[in-house]
């Protein structure tokens, strides 16, 4: 019960500082899973590696596997509830007083500038993905134009301009489009 | 059986749980990109929200602490229905990961060395990246309708993608911005 309650917390207190998500939150995951003694840098490599490789959030992942490989499954269920615990009391929190001010002066200002920023971030969001699905190294060593193909990745930069073409002509939906693009990148790699 | 088949059409928990339980599934690669599916999801096909409060739902779940797609569930879920809401929603876009890191740990350990598991996941980034730059087309296309938009939005990539500046900084920058625009503006928004 104390290792759960402890799992729980150190995970509650990820979940606080852990602005940004992702890879911010993993390395702090590494930190604090020493305390538990359990988790060496093969380990920490090999969670970082199951991460990535399955769907779902990389913060999320991780607090499953560290609690999963502390405690089995109920370790798990504390570290994961644990991770999303503070977020969901401050979103809470955050929604309910916007929903009461919605109509004040203050508000209605800030999201007007709000709103164009985030169209803003989801652009950024597309390079920032782009830089690791897209590209093997960075745009900005190259030296001369013929090393384009080594850092450029062919088949995925098609997959992606093909999924934004489908999308935008026939209207095919985001869900359909990742299932056959996840399905033409195993033929083509095989 | 109808009976069953109605129920999950039109019962607002259980549509909130599978909406937010598909995105959880689809998240690969980053935050970032569940917001096709969420825009996808919410605005076109249930109407649970419009496209700005889509982008108001982005922008607070970045600026808050926590896993991006974790603060959009919740943020939806409450803005729709509540607490109750918000519980079916976080709880469904958290348990594809829970299920599927302790089903991979338990039977399959490596199964990132497998060349197809690493193609499919490869196919899937790049679908997700064309999908994300489609979605930042779309919102913009729907929302950003004169100059000051156009400014703001375009200097929010720059600053986030190329010169790295955090995004917590550069919402603050945005709220700022439109403070401003709306005194000038006596409130209201210019076509």
């Amino acid at each position: 019960m104390n290792l759960l309650l402890s799992l729980f917390l150190t995970f509650a207190k990820i979940g606080v500082v852990g602005f940004g998500g992702g890879m911010a939150i993993i390395a702090l995951i590494f930190q604090s899973m020493q305390q538990f003694g359990n988790m060496d840098a093969d380990e920490f490599s090999e969670l970082f590696a199951i991460s990535q490789a399955t769907p779902g959030p990389l913060a999320i992942n991780a607090a499953t596997f560290s609690g999963f490989e502390t405690a089995g499954m109920a370790g798990a269920a504390a570290a994961t509830l644990g991770v999303v615990m503070p977020s969901f009391i401050l979103v809470v929190i955050c929604v309910k007083f916007l929903n009461k001010y919605q109509e004040h002066k203050l508000v209605k200002g800030a999201f007007c500038g709000i709103r164009p920023v985030s169209v803003g971030m989801i652009l950024a969001g597309f390079i920032m993905i782009g830089q690791s699905s897209l590209l093997a190294g960075s745009l900005t060593e190259l030296t001369d134009f013929t090393q384009i193909v080594e850092v450029v990745k062919v088949i995925p930069v098609l997959l992606a301009a093909l999924t934004f073409f489908l999308a935008k002509k026939f209207n095919i939906n985001a869900i359909t489009l990742m299932i056959i693009m996840g399905v033409a990148g195993a033929f083509l790699r095989s | 059986m109808n009976k069953l088949k109605e129920f999950f059409k039109k019962n607002i928990y259980w549509n909130l749980f599978f909406c937010f339980f598909k995105i959880g599934l689809f998240t690969i690669g980053g935050g970032m990109a569940m917001v096709p599916i969420l825009e996808e999801k919410i605005c076109d096909k249930y109407k649970w929200m419009s496209s700005e409060e889509v982008l108001d739902c982005i922008a607070v779940s970045q600026s808050l602490p926590g896993v991006i797609a974790v603060n959009m569930a919740t943020y939806v879920g409450y803005k729709k229905k509540g607490l109750a809401g918000a519980i079916v929603s976080t709880l469904g876009v958290i348990l594809p990961s829970f299920v599927i890191i302790i089903l991979v740990v338990s039977f399959l350990r490596s199964i990132d060395h497998n060349p197809y598991v690493q193609g499919i996941l490869e196919g899937i980034k790049a679908a997700a990246t064309g999908l994300i730059a489609f979605a930042a087309y779309k919102m913009g296309r729907r929302t950003l309708k004169n100059s000051f938009q156009w400014i703001l939005a375009a200097l929010a990539f720059v600053l986030v993608a190329f010169i790295g500046i955090n995004a917590v900084w550069v919402i603050l920058a945005g709220i700022l911005a439109g403070e401003i625009y709306s005194v000038i503006n006596k409130g209201g928004l210019k076509e």
